[in-house]
């Protein structure tokens, strides 16, 4: 570094570095005081601004770039050649898909229906909250609704608020009636669901699946701002205006992700099974069964095994109706409600004492698929599966299969937040009543 | 390695800069996600990171330079193709305002014609990385950031005049 030696002048990088504020403060008081009293030093400090504020012009031009095109060096041949980036034409164009043309890559094509089957969901969710009833076996009969599970810790607190009041509203006065006992929860976090891609193959790694999950709900974050707010020529410009909300909101969603993962139990593989009846999709208001399956082997639902039979009461075809969940292997039955959406799209909630689940399904396409997550104390055996929006980010993120910590039937434990467990539904005969 | 947490909190903080840093470097916003996204995914992979922003700089440079190796086997095809458009492109409306594509085609023409690692320096200055983080990112030492910078300051501004000055004379 320049040390002001008699008849030394700073060099160039010595006062680009004076004018980025890279010297420390001997040393830019030495090259102030320089510059004042040197004309050609002062002349080059004028000189070294205006490159500074023109490069900055340059490369903030840049800005404005479309997606779907290739840089110069991947088009030229030469790399630092100099070369124009060819611009939009027939000819590039009919290189690319009709997604690349639309600039709606799949990703972003799921990201973004899942972005608006969740916004459906929501509004539909708190507004068929108040009507909800989410009934439990007997056995559970605190009311502690002031209770917060752990899995929904980290959703935005104003939000949680609305559901909440909603919720345990509608619950308390729902149990009161139906039943002498109630020991729900009110859902505080109605999860957004995510189709995956029937038969989606496992990650490479559960690390690099956490990393792409998160990377994806951090982007669809930022898509959702863009895609809804951004106007359309420096979309790019919106990227920076990513502020609070949406980005809290993902990395929230991000911690509830790591953690569910992190605590995440299963076990072994439940075969596909389960008569279709695709009627039941026709007649979605009549009373109707279906199959949970996992697209995971051996998976776990909480401490419960898959399949799960559920049965849905009669009720409206959009809205909350609500619902049986009976594992096919140990018979237990929990209630459950059941929402679907305008969008086709179905989340069961399930909380009890210390628990929290849901399972978010995506719009019927010979089949639902979704994913479910839990976690929580249980106070004994239960099931339960939250969804969390990192899990609805990236579909084909799959858990790796351990052994669960808590023994089905056992009278009080810890049962697990789980990974997002990839599940599908399908429609099955009823059983009888 | 780094936690989940840790890595919300990266994701958070240099998501938008990372990409930006890319979409310069590349010319492609979609491109430039996609590596970013890999970006990060490799931090997770990190047993520790000490200087986060410098390293996450320094893999997407490194990202981007493999993508050039690899995109380098296609250039023959892109060759073929640009003729082509070069050829058909004369015919089609520009979908921005004229002033602002050329703009953003000098721009990028003049940014395509610095050194590699001055290319480097300078986006990875106008996203705000310090002198040391620069250094540490590229490989070089803190002293020689500031003349990386002023040569690559330099060399962007010439470049962009002069092909001012060609389009000017094009059109004269």
């Amino acid at each position: 570094m320049w040390d002001g030696g008699p008849g030394e002048h700073p060099d160039e990088g010595t006062i680009h570095a004076w004018l980025d504020g890279a010297l420390d403060a001997d040393s830019a008081a030495r090259v102030e005081a320089h510059v004042r009293d040197c004309a050609a030093c002062s002349a080059l400090t004028a000189e070294a601004r205006g490159l500074i504020a023109g490069s900055s012009r340059v490369v903030a031009a840049l800005d404005d770039v479309p997606a779907g095109t290739r840089p110069a060096w991947a088009q030229s041949g030469v790399e630092g050649s100099g070369a124009a980036p060819a611009p939009a034409n027939d000819a590039a164009r009919a290189d690319r898909s009709l997604w690349r043309r639309l600039r709606v890559t799949p990703a972003r094509a799921a990201i973004a229906a899942t972005i608006i089957v969740a916004a459906g969901l929501t509004l539909t969710h708190e507004r068929a909250a108040k009507e909800s009833v989410v009934t439990l076996p007997a056995g559970h009969s605190e009311m502690r609704s002031g209770e917060r599970s752990p899995m929904v810790a980290a959703v935005p607190p104003e939000a949680q608020s609305r559901k909440d009041a909603a919720l345990d509203s509608a619950v308390a006065k729902n149990l009161s009636i139906a039943q002498g006992k109630p020991s729900i929860e009110a859902s505080r976090s109605p999860a957004i669901p995510q189709a995956p891609a029937p038969g989606a193959a496992p990650v490479e790694s559960a690390p690099v699946a956490m990393a792409e999950e998160r990377v994806a709900v951090g982007r669809a974050a930022v898509q959702a701002l863009r895609d809804t707010t951004a106007p359309a020529p420096d979309k790019l410009r919106v990227g920076r205006e990513v502020t609070g909300a949406v980005a809290a909101r993902a990395a929230d969603e991000v911690a509830v992700s790591a953690q569910a993962r992190k605590e995440m139990s299963g076990a072994a593989a439940t075969p596909s099974a389960g008569a279709a009846v695709a009627q039941a999709y026709a007649d979605a208001g009549a009373r109707s069964c279906y199959s949970l399956e996992s697209t995971q082997g051996g998976a776990m639902w909480g401490d419960q095994p898959l399949p799960l039979i559920v049965v849905v009461d009669s009720g409206p075809a959009v809205g909350t109706r609500s619902a049986t969940l009976r594992s096919a292997a140990t018979g237990t039955e929990v209630r459950a409600a059941w929402v679907r959406s305008g969008k086709d799209s179905v989340v069961i909630t399930l909380q009890r004492v210390g628990l929290a689940g849901t399972i978010a399904l995506g719009p019927e396409a010979g089949g639902r698929a979704g994913m479910a997550t839990s976690g929580g104390i249980v106070a004994s055996t239960t099931a339960s599966a939250r969804a969390d929006g990192a899990a609805r980010a990236r579909a084909k993120s799959e858990a790796p299969a351990r052994a669960p910590s808590v023994v089905p039937g056992t009278s009080a434990g810890r049962v697990p937040n789980t990974a997002p467990l990839p599940v599908t539904l399908h429609p099955v005969a009823c059983p009888a009543r | 390695m780094v936690t989940p947490d840790r890595l919300s909190a990266l994701f958070k903080a240099y998501h938008v800069p990372l990409v930006r840093f890319l979409t310069r470097r590349l010319g492609d916003r979609d491109w430039a996600e996609e590596l970013a996204q890999e970006t990060f995914v490799r931090a997770l992979k990190q047993d520790e990171i000490a200087s986060e922003r410098s390293w996450l700089f320094a893999v997407a440079s490194n990202l981007v330079r493999d993508e050039a190796r690899r995109e380098a086997r296609q250039r023959k095809r892109h060759e073929v193709m640009r003729a082509q458009a070069e050829a058909e492109s004369s015919v089609e409306p520009e979908p921005t305002s004229v002033e602002r594509a050329e703009d953003r085609a000098l721009a990028r023409q003049a940014i395509e014609m610095l050194a590699e690692r001055d290319r480097d320096a300078l986006l990875m200055r106008e996203e705000g990385l310090g002198y040391e983080e620069i250094a540490e990112a590229l490989g070089l030492s803190v002293a020689s950031v500031g003349t990386t910078l002023s040569r690559a300051r330099r060399r962007l501004m010439e470049a962009y005049e002069s092909l001012q000055h060609e389009r000017s004379a094009e059109r004269a």
